[in-house]
């Protein structure tokens, strides 16, 4: 379902794909090339979580926030529940990119932490173990599995 | 003392800038804090001036009856025209003792302090001008002294609504600040590097600046060629457009 929004991300010129993380930085949903994997922006959403806890040391927390590069700009959206993350050519349409902005952060927001509490997330959270339960598939969510004692 | 002949090359690093109602001594600080090595021409109606800058001091100036302090002390007086830098030649030894704050001093006891209106244009389009570092310094009340700006001056920034401006040395040492600078100079250095580090496990390479949005204000970060980081805290309600495009954002 997230990626199913997201994707509309993609209607804008310029625009690469997007992903979704929550406020703890866990990747909570993705519509990206295969070639940005899952740990990696599980990474990133580590750090987008501190760029934004540095951000607003100061009392207030950011709205949004665009980063730019050589040839890319990364746009971040601070909803309830995590961040709107975009990744765009230097040369997208601002505007048009920022209204689809608006629009997808409102459908995602609600998504985002159910997404991250999913048995199964694109990558298992830090913290899962305090996850709340899913009430469904209540056997699969409760089987442990480990290796060479660490559960995977 | 003999100066080497490229000091007065123009640098291809930084800013160039449009001040309107700025003041000659806000001029000569920026310059000296920044360290400059150059030549700058003053016009002023008729009367022309040129000051030199050496390792962040006013060493030589020169006006069309003076040489030195004298000269400096003359040029700082003046209240409107323009500035631009220049390749002139240098002087084979300072003829100003004084540090640039002294001088700064002597002036303003001469100056009329009343009406100092500050105003910061950034070009929104750098290829709208010739690619020189142009500074322009013109009275407020005087719109006939804007006839020759770029058209993208009517996007300004007042100097007096940057909240907070700090420049940051690759190391993270303070090159230059102004208002609330001691806060924003940390967070700078701090997002600067996580936006690096996000930009290289995604691919991106080459970090430029960085916008970000709070509810009364706005964070501008940007990477200088040079490495130094320069960080604007403004009004949420601050016309940006110029910043922006400057920025590239």
């Amino acid at each position: 379902m997230l990626t199913q929004i997201l994707a509309a991300m993609r209607d804008v010129d310029g625009v690469h794909g997007s992903f979704v993380v929550t406020r703890g930085g866990v990747l909570a949903g993705k519509d990206l090339p295969p070639m940005f994997d899952d740990a990696v922006l599980t990474e990133v959403g580590r750090r987008v979580v501190r760029l934004h806890e540095g951000l607003s040391a100061g009392g207030q927390e950011f709205d949004h926030c665009v980063m730019r590069f050589a040839d890319h700009k990364l746009y971040l959206r601070s909803v309830a529940n995590g961040f709107l993350c975009v990744l765009s050519t230097n040369g997208v349409n601002t505007p048009a990119l920022k209204m689809a902005l608006t629009l997808t952060a409102r459908r995602v927001d609600p998504l985002i932490a159910e997404a991250a509490a999913a048995p199964s997330p694109p990558v298992a959270p830090p913290h899962a173990s305090e996850a709340p339960k899913s009430s469904g598939a209540v056997s699969e969510a409760g089987r442990r599995v480990s290796y060479r004692g660490h559960r995977v | 003392m003999s100066l080497p002949a490229d000091q007065g090359q123009l640098d291809d690093d930084g800013f160039r800038v449009s001040l309107e109602g700025a003041t000659l001594p806000d001029f000569v600080q920026m310059e000296c804090l920044a360290m400059s090595n150059r030549v700058f021409r003053i016009t002023s109606g008729h009367r022309i001036g040129y000051l030199f800058f050496n390792k962040g001091q006013m060493i030589h100036a020169l006006s069309g009856d003076h040489v030195g302090e004298p000269a400096a002390l003359e040029i700082l007086k003046w209240r409107d025209g323009s500035v631009e830098p220049c390749n002139v030649g240098w002087p084979d030894a300072p003829t100003i003792r004084s540090t640039w704050q002294n001088l700064l001093l002597l002036s303003a006891q001469a100056r009329d302090e009343s009406g100092r209106h500050k105003l910061v244009s950034f070009p929104t389009n750098r290829s709208a001008a010739p690619r020189s570092d142009m500074t322009k310094l013109a009275k407020r009340e005087d719109p006939s002294m804007n006839a020759n700006a770029p058209p993208s001056s009517s996007s300004s920034l007042s100097l007096a609504q940057f909240q907070a401006f700090v420049r940051l040395d690759t190391a993270g040492n303070v090159v230059s600040a102004k208002g609330e600078s001691e806060e924003l100079a940390p967070v700078a250095a701090y997002t600067a590097r996580l936006a690096e580090l996000i930009g290289n496990m995604l691919g991106m390479e080459g970090f430029n600046s960085l916008e970000c949005s709070f509810p009364k204000e706005r964070v501008f970060l940007h990477r200088e060629r040079s490495g130094n980081l320069v960080a604007l805290k403004v009004p949420a309600d601050a016309e940006v457009a110029a910043l922006r495009e400057r920025f590239g954002l």
